[in-house]
């Protein structure tokens, strides 16, 4: 087993996270290889000293300011759910279906309305597509001349064909 | 019930599991920042932060993970806006007295502890003097005693990556820690 990657198992093998395999290896290494060794006591002794740093607590305050914290986000949570009950299962359905109902109605009161003030008869319905139909021709007419007057020629064409 | 499940229920609306997994992590995440920043008072603050963080993006949260590498990516990211926001790194107090790293000392007699504190006061400056992505693995694998396929995930690399960067980490602090105590770093 080559020194370097000895090394690198030197923190799991302090942790005691290193499997039951590769620490019988180690240790075989460990065996015949001085520096290893070496690297090994050093390592151990910061890995000690590391155990006595304090495991520091956080202060007081913290619990309530989280409670505090979580108290807005349940109120805003149930605020939420209500709103989206409420919108889903009152008061869209009831505007939308209430527009509805009102708009149809109002079409139809206009329709009936114009149908008794203003009965049609057919000889008026004759004249207004007579008149129609002449104003159509006029303004066919003018675009004929319109094109006719332009400078390039595959106008001139569209307007004579 | 396991973290996970918890999440699960925060995430689909249970408001009574967050306060479940405050008491459960906010100790250890609280360690997690005062180690690597070395004050209190930011330390609590970036508590906070990441619990409303876990409420806020709760919905990102998925069953088939594990919470706490999760926890401690959102951890990761506080800590990173926060050193941001300071512009600085936010390096470990030299100071040995008020809100700095402090150090348990059951010795009675007072040249140990003497003695003790100098050598913690000592290992305290050479943590602090680790550049951040180092003294970040070794909290982890040493304070929050993490495997390494979590810090992996944490860190958002291969395990057999944190194994280098962990022993690296820990030589550089060794080596560091004997020259200040006058000794030969081998």
């Amino acid at each position: 087993m080559i020194c370097k990657r000895v090394k690198e198992q030197i923190p799991e093998y302090l942790s005691g996270g290193i499997e039951e395999i590769a620490r019988a290896r180690l240790l075989e290494h460990l065996d015949g290889c001085a520096a290893c060794r070496e690297e090994v006591a050093k390592l151990d002794t910061v890995w000690r000293k590391m155990e006595i740093l304090e495991a520091a607590e956080p202060s007081p305050a913290l619990r309530p300011r989280f409670h505090e914290m979580l108290a807005a986000y349940q109120c805003g949570l149930a605020a939420n759910q209500a709103v989206t009950v409420k919108k889903s299962w009152f008061t869209v359905p009831f505007s939308v279906w209430a527009a509805a109902a009102c708009a149809s109605l109002l079409l139809f009161c206009g329709a009936a309305a114009g149908r008794y003030a203003f009965p049609a008869h057919a000889s008026d319905r004759q004249t207004d597509y007579a008149q129609l139909k002449g104003e159509v021709e006029s303004m066919r007419q003018l675009v004929t001349l319109s094109l006719l007057e332009q400078q390039s020629s595959g106008a001139r064409l569209r307007g004579v064909s | 019930m396991d973290d996970e499940t918890l999440m699960t229920e925060v995430r689909d609306g249970n408001a009574g599991r967050p306060g479940l997994l405050f008491d459960r992590y906010h100790r250890p995440i609280y360690r997690y920042f005062f180690h690597l920043s070395g004050v209190r008072e930011p330390s609590d603050d970036m508590v906070q932060e990441v619990f409303f963080r876990i409420l806020k993006y709760r919905l990102t949260f998925q069953s088939n993970t594990a919470f706490r590498p999760w926890a401690y990516q959102i951890a990761r990211n506080v800590h990173i806006d926060h050193s941001i926001r300071n512009r600085a790194d936010m390096p470990l107090s030299d100071s040995s007295e008020g809100r700095t790293l402090e150090f348990r000392s059951p010795d009675k007699h007072p040249e140990e502890q003497f003695g003790r504190k100098q050598e913690i006061a000592l290992l305290r400056q050479a943590l602090a003097a680790l550049p951040v992505e180092k003294r970040e693995v070794l909290i982890l694998s040493r304070f929050q005693e993490m495997k390494y396929e979590e810090i992996g995930s944490v860190l958002q690399c291969e395990t057999g990556a944190v194994k280098v960067r962990v022993y690296r980490a820990m030589r550089e602090l060794g080596d560091r820690f004997f020259a200040l105590r006058g000794e030969k770093a081998s």
